[in-house]
């Protein structure tokens, strides 16, 4: 390779602006670096060459000095005010002090003298453009950097959002937004289950899971691995992901014993767990129809129940009995507990518990009066995170609450499946929500029941699928469709309303039943979070506004149920 | 509860929307500006606490399948916070007035 190629390959990806006004040197030097840049701009003046400069990204000039309308000096002058960087070859056979001094005050990079030897131009060209090629190419390597990192954030976050998506779906909640009906000895106790998962990274150490294993028989798991992060995740997803699976072959053999899920599950995480490593679990089985609980906790926060007798109360703190799971054999034991008189019951890991205030205070001392405060999970974080500083720790929090029996307003409702009959019903039951709440909390809650009460009347009593839904919506055939389908509907939607007084406050309870075939209830998981569906938001309109909502079994009744304030009522 | 035209492309709606009939209300209105060439629609809320799942599925339905740009101005702050939950503060271009 010579060493006009060897330039060549330095130079052929630079623009240069070529500025001389003989004809007969323009001729000759572009011809002599033809072939060596990406492209080159020819002027043939100062103010044609400050135009052209002005108008294109150049990465060398070479200019001569003395030219009619503007010197080649005068341009440089010019050509300095808006850029500072790009080299400049002077063609000059005129030397001077004074000239040379204002040529290098002016940031002219080479001298070649005229005329021009063709060697020293090579040269000159060389030395100038050396600091244009490592300018660009750091500029290059800035931007490939840039790149980089907006790919590899992109890639972490499809990865979080895989891996977020993965862990729910570990989790198995057969109780997601269902109550619990248990009827025995001619009467009717209602069970409510809410929870909150609030992971503290996206990977979470804890884990939980709520099973049916029987007739009104629940199986709650709760896991909270050593440490945090990364590794104590993989414990906490192996650990649910085999329970889970057992609970799912003991369902299929027909019996779920607590012994053997505990004994199944240590032979397994025995194997996988480091030396050094510790796991806390919760393995709880609770019979509602027979009042009872038996559980093994290992090493978790106590569980609370609140007894109410008449009007006595009661805290009782069922401490762990056993130690940490560890690699080592421990001899292990399970108690039971009855729940008869228990109308509340909360599980939970310690990133609640042993979270501190911004005043060193920590939250245990405040949990056991939120409890009894609460109705819900929800409401509990509520007045958790009121006093609390961020969480430290992964949270979980499962919250069962027993319907109190006796209402002090009870009121039913029937109407036909008629759009009519169901603003009838909504001005109803706005009436009676007056008499015990403010009039805006009283609107903002009847948004929330015509969302079920409509969710009744177009999916449940006329069968309204969620996917032809959007397609009528699409064509605009919606109405029509609903009004066609009324006229020859003849369910029926039960509503009942009860209100029951709770502390200081009124607990109020809407029941909505229709007479349609029912739906599974998980569907909801995947409802409501694409902004380009045109349905599937009632549900979560709902649950945003109320304390909690739950289905029955069938998924054909669904009960609100929201904590109204007394000092907001109007003399109810 | 009131839908009003108080603009070319501007529709006011007061009072609290809940109801089939409010929903009617706002198609019908929102309906009527379109059918005169409109294709951005501002929605002007300045009572409502929350919004029936019903006229959100209407709006989208204009902004994905008739291309009908929509812009909401929200007072309550329950009704913008209803909003954000659902993801629908972008594609509705909802703001606070």
């Amino acid at each position: 390779m010579n060493d006009l190629e060897k330039l060549r390959k330095i130079t052929s990806s630079l623009t240069v602006l070529y500025v001389e006004d003989e004809e007969i040197f323009r001729l000759t030097v572009k011809r002599k670096l033809s072939g060596l840049f990406k492209e080159m701009l020819i002027a043939k003046n100062g103010i044609e060459g400050l135009e052209k400069f002005r108008g294109n990204l150049i990465d060398l000039i070479i200019t001569d000095n003395i030219m009619p309308e503007m010197s080649g000096l005068d341009m440089i002058q010019e050509i300095r005010k808006i850029d500072t960087n790009t080299p400049i070859i002077l063609l000059t056979g005129f030397i001077d002090t004074e000239f040379l001094i204002r040529a290098i005050n002016l940031g002219v990079t080479q001298f070649v003298a005229k005329p021009i030897d063709f060697k020293n131009l090579y040269t000159a060209i060389e030395i100038a453009t050396q600091r244009v090629i490592l300018e660009n190419l750091e500029r290059k390597t800035r931007e490939q950097e840039l790149e980089l990192l907006k790919y590899r954030e992109k890639y972490h976050f499809q990865q979080q959002e895989r891996a977020l998506k993965k862990e729910l779906n570990i989790i198995k909640n057969d109780l997601y937004l269902k109550k619990i009906d248990i009827h025995k000895d001619g009467c009717h106790v209602e069970w409510h289950c809410s929870h909150i998962f609030k992971p503290l990274d996206i990977i979470s150490g804890d884990s939980y899971s709520i099973r049916e294993i029987g007739q009104g028989r629940y199986f709650i798991l709760l896991v909270d691995a050593m440490g945090k992060g990364l590794s104590a995740s993989v414990t906490t997803i192996l650990s649910t992901s085999y329970i889970n699976h057992f609970v799912f072959k003991a369902k299929q053999q027909g019996e779920f014993r607590l012994e053997e899920c505990i004994d199944s599950y240590y032979n397994f995480i025995k194997e996988e767990l480091l030396e050094d490593e510790i796991v806390c679990l919760s393995f709880i089985d609770i019979d509602f129809e027979n009042d009872k609980m038996r559980y093994a906790t290992f090493s978790e926060p106590p569980i609370l129940l609140l007894k109410e007798i008449d009007r006595d109360r009661e805290v009782l703190k069922i401490r762990s009995n056993n130690q940490p799971i560890m690699k080592f054999p421990i001899p292990y034991r399970i108690d039971e507990v009855s729940i008869k008189d228990v109308t509340k019951m909360l599980f939970y890991s310690d990133g609640l518990n042993e979270c501190f205030s911004g005043n060193h205070v920590i939250y245990d001392e405040h949990l056991e009066r939120d409890f009894c405060r609460s109705y819900s999970a929800k409401e509990l974080f509520g007045y958790f995170g009121s006093q609390m500083d961020t969480p430290t720790d992964d949270i979980t929090i499962i919250f069962f609450n027993k319907l109190p029996p006796k209402p002090a307003l009870q009121r039913d409702i029937t109407i036909n499946s008629c759009l009519g009959e169901i603003s009838k019903a909504t001005e109803e039951i706005n009436s009676i929500l007056s008499n015990f709440t403010s009039s805006s909390e009283a609107l903002v809650l009847m948004s929330a029941i015509t969302e079920l009460l409509f969710n009744a009347y177009e999916h449940g009593n006329i069968d309204l699928e969620a996917t032809e839904k959007r397609k009528l919506i699409a064509q605009d055939l919606y109405e029509d469709y609903l009004k066609r389908q009324e006229a020859t509907n003849t369910k029926r939607i039960h509503i009942k309303i009860r209100i029951y007084p709770y502390g200081d406050c009124w607990m109020l309870l809407i029941t909505i039943a229709d007479e349609g075939k029912g739906f599974d209830v998980r569907t909801l998981l995947q409802c409501g979070n694409d902004c380009s569906e045109f349905s599937g938001r009632g549900v979560k309109i709902a649950q945003t506004i109320a304390d909690g909502i739950y289905y029955s079994h069938k998924g054909n009744e669904v009960t609100l149920i929201k904590k109204l304030d007394k000092e907001a009522d109007n003399g109810g | 509860m009131e839908a009003k035209l108080t603009g070319a492309s501007e529709i006011t709606i007061t009072g609290n929307i809940q109801s089939i009939d409010d929903y009617q209300a706002i198609k019908d209105t929102v309906r009527s500006v379109i059918t005169k060439g409109a294709t951005q629609i501002t929605l002007k809320i300045p009572d409502s606490l929350s919004m029936p799942s019903s006229v959100i599925g209407f709006l989208l339905k204009l902004v994905h399948v008739d291309n009908v740009g929509i812009n909401m101005l929200v007072k309550d702050e329950r009704l913008y916070n209803l909003m954000e939950i659902l993801n629908l503060v972008s594609v509705l271009n909802v703001k606070r007035f």
